[in-house]
C-alpha cells in the first residue's frame, strides 16, 4: 500500500515537472511581436512607416499601427513577413505583450498627433514632412510608448 | 505509463521547437538583448528579425534646406517662372546625394539605374509634400474639404502602389531603362495632373506650394 502511494506520488511529481517544462516551452513559443516596415512611396528613399502585430508565424490583427494614412498594410492570418512579400522594407521590431498594449500606445500617438482612430489627417497640427506633424513622428511616439523607439528620418521639431 | 506519455509529449515539443528550454534560459526576455545579437542561434523569430534589421538602412535627413533656399532665391532673382519647382528638385537631389550609398543599394535591389532612383526619390518627396492640405487651402484660397483631403490621400497612395507595380513589372520582364523611363515620365505626369485637377490648383499656386519650405528661409 505504502509502495503504491509512493509510486503515485512519484508519478505525480514527474507529471508536475513535465508540465512546468511544457509551460516554459509554451511561453517561448507564444512570443508576440510588433514588426515595423517601410512603404517607400514611388520607390524613393523616404518611408511611410507602419507596424503589424504577430506571433512570429501569423499576423494577429488587421490593425495598422501608423498615422497619417488610411492605406492598409496588416491583415489577420497573413504571414508575419507578408509586408516584405508585398515589397515593403523591414525596419525594426520589438516584443509586444498583447494587442491591447499596442492599441494603448496607438491611442497615445493618436492623442499626441490629433489622429483619432489612426486618421489620415491631424485635427491639431498641419501635416509637414519637415517638422513635427507626420507619420514618422507618429510612429516614433508609438514605438517609444511601446518600449523601444525606432529610428526615423523626420526631425520632429 | 504517465511518464511514458509525458516523455512522448516532451519529445514532440522538443521536435516542434528545438532547444526550447535552452532558449528560455538564454533569452532574458529583453528585446534589446536579442537585438544585440546575443541570441543569433535562437529558434524563435529574433534571429530572422535581426538578420532583416541588419539589412535595413535609414535615409539621413538633410541638416538644412539651404540648397533649396539658395536655388529658390536665385530663380526668383532671375525671374524664373517656376522657382518653387526648381528649388524642390534641388532640395530632393541634395537629399539624394546626402544618401548616395543607400540610393545605390536601393537601385541595385530594384534593378534600376541611379538616375532612375534620383527621379523616383524626387517623386517620393513630392508625393509627401503635396499632402499639405492646409497649405493647399491657403494658397488656393479655398477650403479643401475632409472628403477632398481623403480622396487626395487616396490618389497619392494608389498612384504610388500602381507606379511601384508597373516599374517592378518592367524590371521583372527585363525591359530596358529607356522603356522604364517612358513609364516613369508618363505615370509621374499623370499623377501630378490628377493631383492638380483634384484640388483645382493653378500652375502658379502649385509652384508656390513647392516653394513653401524654401521661401521661408530654408528650414
Amino acid at each position: 500500500m505504502t509502495k503504491r502511494l509512493m509510486m503515485k506520488a512519484k508519478t505525480l511529481l514527474a507529471a508536475v515537472a513535465v508540465f512546468a517544462v511544457l509551460g516554459t516551452a509554451s511561453a517561448v513559443e507564444s512570443a508576440t511581436y510588433v514588426d515595423y516596415w517601410g512603404d517607400n512611396l514611388f520607390l524613393g528613399l523616404a518611408y511611410h512607416r507602419f507596424g503589424c502585430f504577430n506571433d512570429d508565424a501569423k499576423t494577429l490583427s488587421d490593425q495598422d499601427y501608423d498615422g497619417f494614412t488610411t492605406n492598409r498594410y496588416c491583415y489577420t492570418n497573413a504571414a508575419w513577413d507578408a509586408p516584405g512579400a508585398a515589397g515593403h522594407t523591414y525596419l525594426d521590431w520589438n516584443y509586444a505583450s498583447s494587442k491591447s498594449q499596442l492599441d494603448s500606445c496607438g491611442t497615445v500617438a493618436n492623442n499626441t498627433y490629433g489622429t483619432p482612430n489612426y486618421a489620415a489627417r491631424s485635427n491639431t497640427c498641419s501635416y509637414n514632412i519637415l517638422t513635427n506633424c507626420n507619420s514618422d513622428c507618429w510612429i516614433r511616439r508609438f514605438s517609444s510608448c511601446q518600449g523601444y523607439q525606432i529610428g526615423i528620418a523626420s526631425p520632429c521639431f | 505509463m504517465a511518464l511514458a506519455a509525458a516523455g512522448g509529449i516532451l519529445w514532440w515539443r522538443t521536435r516542434t521547437s528545438p532547444d526550447a528550454a535552452a532558449t528560455s534560459a538564454a533569452r532574458p526576455g529583453s528585446a534589446a538583448a536579442a537585438r544585440s545579437g546575443e541570441l543569433v542561434s535562437t529558434p524563435d523569430g529574433t534571429a530572422e528579425r535581426n538578420r532583416l534589421r541588419a539589412r535595413a538602412r535609414e535615409p539621413l535627413p538633410l541638416p538644412s534646406h539651404a540648397v533649396g533656399a539658395k536655388v529658390y532665391a536665385e530663380a526668383v532673382a532671375a525671374g524664373d517662372k517656376t522657382p518653387g519647382e526648381k528649388a524642390f528638385r534641388a532640395d530632393a537631389d541634395a537629399f539624394f546625394a546626402h544618401n548616395l550609398d543607400l540610393a545605390e543599394e536601393r537601385a541595385a535591389q530594384e534593378g534600376l539605374t541611379l538616375d532612375e532612383m534620383k527621379e523616383l526619390n524626387h517623386l517620393n518627396l513630392l508625393a509627401m509634400h503635396i499632402r499639405r492640405w492646409d497649405e493647399v487651402a491657403h494658397l488656393t484660397g479655398r477650403e479643401i474639404t475632409a472628403e477632398q483631403r481623403m480622396r487626395g490621400d487616396e490618389i497619392v497612395m494608389t498612384s504610388s502602389n500602381n507606379f511601384k507595380a508597373a516599374i517592378r513589372a518592367h524590371v521583372a520582364k527585363g525591359d530596358s531603362a529607356e522603356v522604364r523611363g517612358e513609364t516613369i515620365r508618363k505615370l509621374q505626369a499623370e499623377f501630378i495632373e490628377k493631383f492638380k485637377a483634384h484640388v483645382g490648383i493653378s500652375p502658379e499656386d502649385y509652384d508656390r506650394l513647392l516653394a513653401v519650405p524654401f521661401a521661408r528661409g530654408g528650414n
